[in-house]
């Protein structure tokens, strides 16, 4: 019987014009994704060739890694060029590129955040009329007055309906791995693929859990009206308004300087230390490499530090929506999150300890005989950890909840 | 055959909308249940099919009760729905081809819906065509080939008339004194009093969730059917003032 | 006739089960946010007052005119608005070691993403079957069997129910006005009060636009359950992909160096390459004085050369001489590249001008970019208002380099011993104050938005009358 109503579900969505609309969408989106951030990991990685750093420079850098087409995230941090100057001083370029100013008024399109948003949208809208569809139309009346077991209607309709909505993602990804990456040649290893696929994993994960909310709100909903709107608003509460709001709550319990602040003590603190070492005329004794080392080092552990504990807070916070946990899940998957970006700046850190005793010509650029930086991104068994648990087992709550309570609110359904 | 017994419901708000039915409507025979508007006829019918539980009394199809066993008696049950809207997605076979697997019928073919579909009066050209074209009338035939196809003893029917054309109707109802004739209760509400004294066996009267009045066949032959339902209704309104 | 049409839009509307429900939703989201967003302006303030009087401190206290630019670095205050519209905060601006990642992943939310998310998509929610509804329900053809023009009828629908809207963004604008009129640490002026009803504006023209689109979708379709789908597919089309996607398509099209890349040429330019070209030119000037060269090369110290040079007054004049044209050779050295590296950075700036004015303009095509950027600027957190503050910034430093100069040229006189790491006492030094723009320069530079969200208004108003003129009822 499950396998008439997961047959029916199919037919009856894969030829109507929402299932229509809804390729449409997920296939111009996810393919324009992952060109654009083809194009653009291609553009990083020239950028990247340009800096290289040659033998004798203090450069720490390291290149982009092709999982930025699928979660960008923090990449452009972690690919950024940190030159280690006189004292230990750990320098950027001091401006972003300023095409920045406009990126920040929107989101990066890469795939992850087609997946989060559109595709969350596309599964909650989706399922939100599956049943009070079939309410309007008397269908269900009619079906159950056969004597249909409810369990298995339902449970043909969840498997039936997820079918079809996940059909067109796999579609449209598979079309964009073949067309963008495969042929474009972009250096992906076969361990890569694993990574790949534990990446699809978790997105039909998270997409099941709109789903089995659409689902849910459909059966406790009187009409399709309804239940679009409030499956809208659910959605929007949980892929904008919990994840924005994370960081500024976190910020609430913690006082944090502001970045320009620590850029100010840093400055002054090397100023200060040359100033008074070329008014005290030169005496050896009083060099300030290791004065401005040290209190560097202080200033930054100590915003480090604070910046950790919102960091922390603002991830408890935002851990309630699913987006986010996605959105850590994938980042951290792809090497391009928050324990990515720790991990390299202890390396540049540790390559700062090793350099910072180099004397420095006229412009402050290091002078020596120091191995020059590298750095390899985590592999992957590094990725399985308590964290990504959690934060797995919230995905997956997200769809026992939803199925749990539907399941019961279906038994007691009114199908007048 | 169905069965009520002291059949009662009560809705959430208080409203009696069936005050202690008792009905039974045996093999072979078309029982007719006319009444106004809101009077409870469509609940007897959700009440039978245990889309609702009763409050009171017990509902039996061939003598199992459908709150005890809803699953079971539902196997021996066929219902044509007030307004059939179906899967518009579906053409008319793809519709029957669902139900019918559903009600257990598993081994029709093509053909078989066709003739069905014909049977009903539907226009050939309609068989393979999405169900949101249709009219009202082709989508409340498409509705009926369902429960014929189903093929149960007992035959539940709101309205089914509603919306069909006269000679539709009149085939409906050839259509049903045939199934009659197979040895199949059926129980249809319906205003439609002529057809009610064309081939009624027994015509029943409901008002405000009452039975008030049964009569057989050659007891309303006798007296006029209409004027003793416009009677009823009137007494209604006297009441009231 | 008008009259009964419009109130009954209206009435259809805020007796709606949803009305409550998303106008409560909207209240509370844009209270909590206000509330938040507050707070956070209070503690950049406090951070922006901090940082003012570290530097002040420290100027006057470690003064020195080699690296008094890099003590002076000017600061923008937060803009009070901030809380209106997020923009670009100055500390994205910045690129450091330590950067707050989590915005780049989770940007804040503000009033921008509640019009541009939640307000559209109510506006959709509630015009998708202004139409077809009524047409499935046979009260269409009702009302059109009176004496109701097609057109009337349109106005009436789009009023009544924008206006129904409008009433919920009112009560939640107002509470959240008021909530931070309350709270007295932040005081809005007349200007602050007339950006903030520009911007109610903006939201209004913003919102109508998907209130548009949702009938166009009822009226083309004629059935509510396709026309929810295509108009909430276009609302995710229009505010979720393009104006996300147009600026890196905007880049992709006209590329830029990477200003890391750039920053690198430039140090190279003014390190190795012009310590290169010093050594030549100096190698140019020994070529001149080979006799000295060799007393030079002889003598062991510097003590020595003065010693032999002493004795020797012809020679001594020659060595000033050439002391000064080797100090000649390297100004001339660093002018070279100096100029060569503003040549470099004026292209370099002009293309990136170049590349964000494109990106602008290509994805001003999506109406949420256009509202975003008008907001922003409205607010005094976008793009324009950054470059107002930067041309007040650079006047600034201006005139305080030439006190500077003054300050030192008089000292000069009084100390033959001064030189560039010296202390100077600039306590006197004159204050950089800064003013947000007054509301007539920032609507001026959110004009072309207003006008391409109007556009945008009238051409959907046109193709409604075009497609329900059409509508089969
Ligand atoms: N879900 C419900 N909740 C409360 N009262 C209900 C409900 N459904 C029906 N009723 C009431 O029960 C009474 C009987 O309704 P029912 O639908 O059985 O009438 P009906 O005879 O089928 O009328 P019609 O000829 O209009 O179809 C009515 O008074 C109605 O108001
Ligand atoms: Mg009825």
């Amino acid at each position: 019987m499950i396998k008439l109503f997961i047959k029916k579900e199919l037919l009856e969505n894969i030829f109507s014009f929402k299932f229509l609309i809804m390729f449409l969408l997920m296939f111009f989106s996810l393919n324009t994704a992952i060109f654009i951030m083809t194009k653009d990991y291609k553009a990083r990685l020239q950028n990247y060739d340009i800096l290289k750093p040659s033998k004798n420079e203090a450069f720490a850098i390291t290149y982009p890694t092709p999982f930025s087409i699928f979660a960008h995230g923090l990449d452009d941090n972690i690919c950024n060029l940190y030159q280690i100057t006189f004292g230990g001083q750990i320098e950027t370029g001091s401006q972003k590129q300023a095409i920045n100013k406009i990126y920040n008024f929107f989101n990066t399109p890469d795939l992850l955040y087609i997946i989060n948003i559109i595709l969350s949208f596309c599964a909650i809208l989706f399922a939100s009329d599956l049943i009070t569809r079939e309410k309007e139309q008397g269908t269900l009346k009619l079906i159950f007055s056969n004597g249909i077991k409810r369990p298995a209607f339902s449970l043909g309709k969840w498997i039936g309906g997820y079918i079809t909505l996940i059909i067109p993602i796999v579609l449209s990804v598979l079309f964009g791995l073949i067309f963008f990456i495969i042929l474009a040649k972009i250096p992906f290893q076969f361990s890569d693929f694993i990574r790949l696929l534990i990446f699809l994993f978790f997105v039909l994960v998270y997409l099941a859990g709109f789903f089995s909310l659409g689902l849910f709100i459909s059966i406790v909903s009187r009409s399709s009206a309804f239940s679009m709107f409030f499956s809208l608003i659910v959605w929007v509460s949980l892929v904008f308004i919990i994840p924005r709001s994370g960081n500024l709550v976190a910020k609430q319990f913690i006082n944090i300087p502001s970045v320009q602040t620590i850029e100010i003590k840093r400055s002054q603190i090397f100023i200060k230390a040359i100033f008074e070492y070329i008014n005290s005329h030169y005496e050896k004794s009083k060099i300030p490499q290791g004065i401005i080392n040290q209190q560097n080092d202080k200033i930054r552990e100590d915003y480090l530090n604070k910046l950790n504990a919102v960091e922390s807070i603002a991830r408890k916070i935002t851990s309630i929506s699913p987006a986010s946990d996605l959105t850590f899940l994938c980042t951290d998957l792809c090497n391009t999150g928050f324990r990515e970006e720790q991990r390299f700046k202890t390396f540049v850190i540790m390559f700062k300890e090793q350099v910072k005793n180099f004397d420095s010509d006229s412009d402050g650029n290091l002078v020596g005989d120091f191995t020059p930086f590298s750095y390899a991104r985590s592999p992957l068994s590094d990725f399985f950890n308590l964290a990504m648990m959690l934060h797995f087992s919230i995905l997956i709550m997200y769809i026992l909840i939803p199925v749990i309570l539907g399941y019961y609110a279906f038994l007691k359904f009114d199908v007048r | 055959m169905l069965q009520a017994i002291d059949l009662t419901k009560r809705y959430e708000d208080q409203q009696l909308a069936l005050d202690a039915l008792n009905l039974e409507i045996k093999e072979g025979e078309i029982f007719f249940l006319l009444g106004a508007n809101g009077a409870g006829k469509t609940t007897t019918i959700n009440l039978f099919l245990n889309f609702i539980e009763p409050t009171g009394g017990r509902a039996l199809i061939n003598g199992i009760d459908v709150t005890k066993e809803p699953l079971e008696s539902k196997k021996y049950v066929s219902y044509v729905s007030e307004n059939v809207m179906l899967y518009g997605n579906f053409t008319a076979r793809q519709n029957l081809d669902f139900f019918a697997k559903l009600g257990g019928k598993t081994n029709l073919t093509r053909d078989d819906y066709y003739m069905r579909m014909r049977e009903v009066g539907l226009q050939e050209e309609a068989f393979e065509k999405k169900l949101k074209t249709f009219s009202k009338g082709m989508r409340q035939k498409v509705g009926l080939t369902i429960a014929i196809i189903k093929d149960a003893p007992n035959i539940l029917l709101d309205e089914p008339t509603a919306g069909l054309d006269p000679k539709a109707a009149a085939e409906l109802l050839q259509i049903l004194v045939n199934l009659k004739r197979q040895g199949k209760s059926i129980l249809m509400c319906t205003h439609d009093i002529f057809r009610a004294k064309n081939i009624a066996d027994r015509v029943g009267i409901m008002k405000e969730g009452r039975l008030v009045m049964v009569r057989t066949r050659e007891e309303f032959m006798e007296d006029d059917l209409e004027k003793i339902y416009m009677n009823y209704m009137q007494e209604m309104v006297i009441e009231k003032v | 006739m008008f009259k009964e049409l419009l109130i009954k839009e209206l009435a259809d509307k805020i007796f709606d089960k949803r009305f409550l429900w998303f106008t409560i939703l909207c209240m509370f989201t844009l209270l909590i946010t206000e509330s938040v967003l507050l707070n956070d302006y209070k503690t950049e303030r406090n951070d922006y007052n901090l940082r003012l009087l570290t530097q002040k401190e420290f100027i006057d206290k470690y003064a020195h005119e080699n690296r008094i630019g890099d003590m002076l670095d000017i600061q923008r205050p937060p803009a009070k608005l901030r809380l209106f519209a997020a923009g670009i905060s100055s500390d994205m601006e910045v690129n450091t070691f330590t950067n707050n990642s989590f915005n780049v992943l989770f940007p804040p939310i503000d009033f921008v993403l509640i019009i541009t998310v939640i307000y559209s998509l109510i506006a959709i929610l509630f015009s998708h079957n202004s139409f077809s509804g009524e047409s499935e329900n046979g009260t269409l053809r009702l009302i059109l069997s009176n004496q109701v023009s097609r057109v009337k009828l349109t106005i009436t629908k789009f009023l009544g129910g924008m206006l129904s809207i409008i009433i919920s963004l009112i009560i939640s604008l107002a509470i959240g006005v008021i909530y931070i009129l309350m709270d007295n640490s932040i005081s809005l002026d007349s200007n602050d009060l007339m950006a903030l009803g520009l911007i109610f504006l903006l939201s209004v023209f913003y919102i109508s636009i998907f209130y548009l689109v949702g009938m166009i979708c009822s009226a083309f379709t004629g059935s509510s359950s396709s026309s929810v789908l295509l108009s909430l597919f276009i609302w995710a089309v229009f505010t979720l992909t393009i104006p996300n996607l147009s600026p890196w398509v905007a880049s992709q099209l006209y590329r830029v160096p990477s200003i890391n890349k750039f920053e690198k040429e430039v140090k190279i330019i003014k390190g190795i390459e012009r310590d290169d070209l010093g050594r030549n030119l100096c190698k140019e000037v020994y070529e001149k004085y080979p006799d000295l060269l060799n007393i030079i090369k002889s003598a062991k110290d510097e003590k020595l050369l003065l010693a032999k040079l002493e004795n020797n007054i012809g020679l001594k004049n020659e060595y000033v001489a050439f002391q000064k044209e080797i100090a000649n050779a390297w100004d001339k050295a660093n002018a070279i590249q100096s100029a060569k590296s503003e040549n470099i950075s004026v292209d370099f700036f002009s293309k990136v001008d170049r590349q964000i004015a494109l990106t602008k303009e290509i994805s001003c095509i999506s109406p949420v970019a256009d509202f975003s950027y008008a907001v922003s600027d409205m607010a005094g957190s976008g793009i324009h208002a950054e470059a107002y503050f930067k041309d007040i910034k650079k006047n600034f430093e201006v005139s305080l380099w030439q006190f500077v100069e003054a300050r030192v040229a008089k000292i000069k006189k009084t100390d033959v011993m001064y030189d560039v790491n010296k202390y100077i006492d600039i306590k006197d030094r004159p204050e950089f104050s800064f003013r947000e723009e007054n509301v007539s320069g920032r609507f001026s530079a959110t004009l072309s938005y207003c006008i391409v969200l109007l556009v945008f208004n009238a051409l959907l108003y046109l193709t409604l009358i075009r497609q329900f003129n059409r509508m089969k009822v």
